[in-house]
């Protein structure tokens, strides 16, 4: 039976169309996936759904009753609830309260009852069946209990609907697996499931329904298995995406980057390898193995505590980003929008941040001119899809972002390229961009560090991937002739158990 | 919890720091003179903290909600200077509670503006409350003049020499004035509102995160403007209690004060960002803050040279707790395993 049915829906901002005539049905205890690209209409449909947006034509009915104004409110009461990307949970209160103060609202009441926050808080964790120290402040939890603690809160206001956006972003492979498990067992209660997502894998393992918007209008929907990855990828994107082996260079001479033995205390250690011009390497490990640490260090984020570092046949101690920089090193961070750009700045001020010296006129003051041009050069060729070069980067969409951010690290001309988690919440069009335009980098003989999880764009980008666990290198392979079954295998296995396919075993510890 | 698990959190809390330098201070001062060490200089603090005292937590509040108000001394020299003045004028013998709730009145409307602007327009309560705390006070002394009241209504000035209780010994002669009711309400009132109410709540969630608070369906608006108006209410009243105890009002007293009485707030813990804060941690601050300002001199401290160790209490504590937060956050989560250890996740 139809929970939510929503028909012909249409909703304009300044004249332009962000949904147009979508229509969409949501069954009870069915898990449907709402796929599309940044900026395909997904978010307005959510927000369409929750009622905080009313729609300029187009009809709602939600459990057989039609609603010409949805009021949040409404939805709520309706049993609609969103799991926002960043949760929305308060980081200074505790989990009971996180938990069981809406519901307490809810009821209308005015004075604090602990007694039921607690009793209910409890409730909610039971239902999930998941344990938590009720009295722990969230901003303490790990990203996946931040999440767990947004969908107890969502449960105990007896949800129908549970729309989840973006669920998996900031989430390790093990954490997506017991996500999915919960999520599964939700379904088996009979509730319905949103599920918000532009990830190809995860749509296809939780995902039974499937509907694609592009450019605010729904493209197609489906059961899932009438759908394989090439038909997914074409109804996304609205073009067909070959993968496109990168090809190992031919490699001479001395390396642009040699580390031998190098560590930090606690973090890694035993860390050694090359990386030649031309090459495309990957560090590949799941969230916590260190990769990310071990990429700041390489920039001079992190001191080392031991090894040796060479760049060319010069060894080197980065004690700061500054040192890295002059080294012929640039480092795109993990998290654009906390450590790669100035939001509110414009794209012309975010690109020189790095190579403001460039842009002086001869009375060392910043020069317009200079600036315009050398962002300008940027945009073009790195297609930064944009009015002008005086637009806020916060504007933009995930992926010109990231073109933004790597443009920055780009105008230092750096010799070695580092990465991390360069796709990551980008679309597959500006993906299949940024991945052509990294190999056409290699070939100009920048050597290149990709640190991902990312299965595909580790197999498709580089011609060798070392392996990273605890803290360690544990295996340094050949792309060519990898599949991703090993992969993927090699990434989720528990370091020391077992350990068959592992060249090289890791170290074990004297206790 | 039982009491040892409890007293083992507290000494965790940044409350337990705030004590210990509170003990450690008094300390201090009771081995240069133990003079200090007496009931009557207890006494003589507790009447001379009634008055910020009122404000701090007031303040508290509006800085957990995550506004910092720095308009509240000229709206607490605002009420009590017109309401003093209009009752001079009066030549007032009725009840005295007729000028305090005229007082009260009078802060609450000025409050109400402040939250008004600050809730509609969104606005930092900071840049805010700059403006219309020049705009109170200017307004005070250009319609009102500054010529001081030098004669309290007789009803008033009685009020001010009533006590709670007084002790006498043989040299001294302390008292606790009834004033106090109205910090130790202030307290009880702040306390149940933030520990007991859905009111409460809402001030923490919005000082956590106010687009959650939206979206969980808190009334951002209703509670910012509360707020406000409450910091303003307990301005009037801690104006008016200042005129009460000094038996006189001039236009141009309190002004100055309120970066010590946040200094007190977040002395006590209350993150200057929003969303911590609790009642006994600015009680701990406001003692840090009374003790530093009126016993320094007993300890021998010239007056030359108070301000100067009253700033270097105040840096040194709010960079403790500042450092300790550094510490917890700036921790990078362990990774590798070492022999005897298990995998320990980063808090």
């Amino acid at each position: 039976m139809a929970l939510i049915k929503l028909t012909g829906i249409t909703k304009s901002f300044a004249g332009v169309r962000a949904l147009q005539n979508v229509d969409m049905t949501i069954n009870e205890g069915e898990i449907r996936c709402l796929a599309g690209e940044n900026g395909g209409g997904k978010s307005t449909l959510i927000k369409v759904i929750s009622g905080f947006y009313t729609p300029d034509e187009g009809r709602i009915e939600i459990n057989g009753k039609e609603y010409k104004r949805l009021t949040p409110q409404q939805a709520i009461s309706e049993g609609i609830q969103i799991i926002y990307q960043d949760f929305s949970v308060f980081p200074n209160l505790t989990v009971a309260e996180n938990i069981a103060l809406s519901l307490e609202r809810l009821q209308g009441r005015h004075l604090v009852n602990w007694k039921s926050i607690y009793k209910n808080a409890q409730r909610g964790l039971d239902m999930i069946g998941v344990h938590m120290d009720l009295d722990a402040p969230v901003g303490s939890l790990s990203v996946a209990n931040k999440q767990l603690v947004a969908i107890c809160r969502a449960l105990l206001q007896e949800a129908k609907l549970l729309v989840m956006d973006e669920p998996t972003t900031a989430l390790t492979r093990k954490e997506v697996d017991s996500l999915f498990a919960v999520t599964r067992d939700l379904q088996a209660k009979g509730l319905s499931i949103l599920f918000v997502s532009h990830k190809l894998e995860e749509v296809f393992e939780i995902a039974e329904e499937l509907t694609i918007l592009r450019n605010g209008r729904k493209v197609t929907e489906g059961p899932m298995k009438e759908f394989d990855r090439a038909k997914f990828i074409y109804h996304m994107t609205g073009r067909e995406i070959e993968p496109a082996h990168f090809k190992a260079p031919e490699i001479s001479g001395e390396p642009l980057l040699r580390v031998d033995n190098i560590g930090i205390t606690d973090l890694f250690e035993n860390i050694s390898f090359s990386l030649y011009a031309g090459e495309i390497i990957a560090i590949t490990g799941l969230l916590g193995s260190g990769r990310s640490e071990l990429a700041r260090a390489l920039f001079g984020l992190e001191k080392l505590t031991s090894g040796r570092m060479f760049i060319g046949e010069k060894q080197v101690r980065l004690h700061n980003v500054k040192d890295a920089i002059n080294n012929g090193i640039a480092y795109v961070p993990e998290d654009r929008l906390t450590e790669g750009l100035f939001l509110p700045h414009t794209i012309n001020n975010n690109v020189i941040s790095a190579t403001i010296g460039k842009t002086l006129s001869k009375w060392r003051l910043v020069s317009a001119k200079k600036t315009n041009e050398l962002s300008g050069s940027w945009i073009d060729e790195l297609k930064i899809v944009t009015p002008s070069g005086g637009v806020p980067v916060q504007t933009l969409s995930g992926g010109n972002q990231q073109r933004v951010v790597i443009a920055k690290w780009l105008s230092t001309n750096p010799k070695v390229l580092i990465l991390n988690g360069p796709t990551v919440g980008v679309d597959i069009g500006s993906k299949t961009d940024i991945h052509s335009y990294t190999k056409r980098l290699a070939k100009d003989g920048i050597g290149v560090i990709i640190i991902s999880d990312d299965i595909p764009e580790v197999l498709e980008n580089c011609n060798r991937v070392l392996l990273m666990k605890k803290g360690r290198i544990i295996e340094d392979m050949p792309c060519a002739g990898l599949t991703a079954e090993v992969l993927s295998r090699k990434l989720s296995e528990e370091v020391g158990a077992g350990g068959q396919g592992a060249d090289s075993p890791p170290k074990e510890e004297t206790a | 919890m039982s009491i040892g698990a409890g007293l083992r959190k507290f000494t965790k809390s940044s409350e337990f720091y705030v004590l210990l330098a509170v003990v450690l201070l008094c300390a201090v001062i009771g081995m240069r003179n133990p003079a200090f060490l007496t009931v009557f200089t207890g006494l003589d603090l507790l009447r001379a903290s009634i008055v910020p005292g009122i404000m701090v937590f007031a303040v508290m509040l509006g800085i957990i909600a995550g506004g910092i108000d720095v308009s509240f001394p000229a709206i607490a020299v605002s009420s009590m200077f017109l309401t003093a003045r209009l009752f001079e004028y009066l030549e007032w013998t009725g009840p005295v509670a007729v000028p305090i709730l005229m007082s009260v009145a009078i802060g609450t409307a000025l409050g109400t503006v402040n939250g008004l602007i600050i809730a509609f327009f969104k606005l930092p309560a900071f840049i805010v409350t700059l403006g219309t705390s020049h705009l109170f006070h200017g307004m005070l002394v250009w319609s009102i003049g500054a010529r001081p009241v030098n004669r309290l209504p007789p009803t008033m000035d009685a009020f001010s020499r009533a006590e709670i209780f007084r002790i006498t010994g043989e040299t001294h002669s302390s008292a606790v004035p009834v004033t106090f009711w109205f910090l130790l309400g202030t307290i009880v009132v702040v306390y149940f509102i933030l520990n007991y109410t859905m009111l409460g709540r809402g001030i923490y969630a919005i000082g956590g995160d106010r687009v959650s608070a939206e979206r969980a369906g808190f009334n951002v608006r209703g509670i910012t403007i509360f707020v406000y108006a409450f910091i303003g209410f307990a301005s009037g009243l801690a104006g008016i209690v200042h005129t009460i105890q000094s038996r006189a009002s001039f236009p141009v007293e309190l002004i100055g004060s309120e970066l010590l009485i946040i200094a007190a707030a977040v002395l006590g813990g209350t993150h200057i960002g929003g969303g911590k804060g609790t009642v006994l941690g600015s009680i701990l601050g406001l003692a840090l803050i009374t003790i530093s300002r009126n016993s320094l001199i007993m300890m021998g401290i010239p007056a030359t040279a108070q301000m100067f160790v009253v700033g270097l209490i105040i840096v040194a504590g709010t960079g403790m707790s500042a450092y300790q937060a550094m510490r917890r956050e700036n921790k990078l989560p362990r990774i590798l395993d070492t022999a005897g250890g298990g995998v320990v996740a980063g808090k």
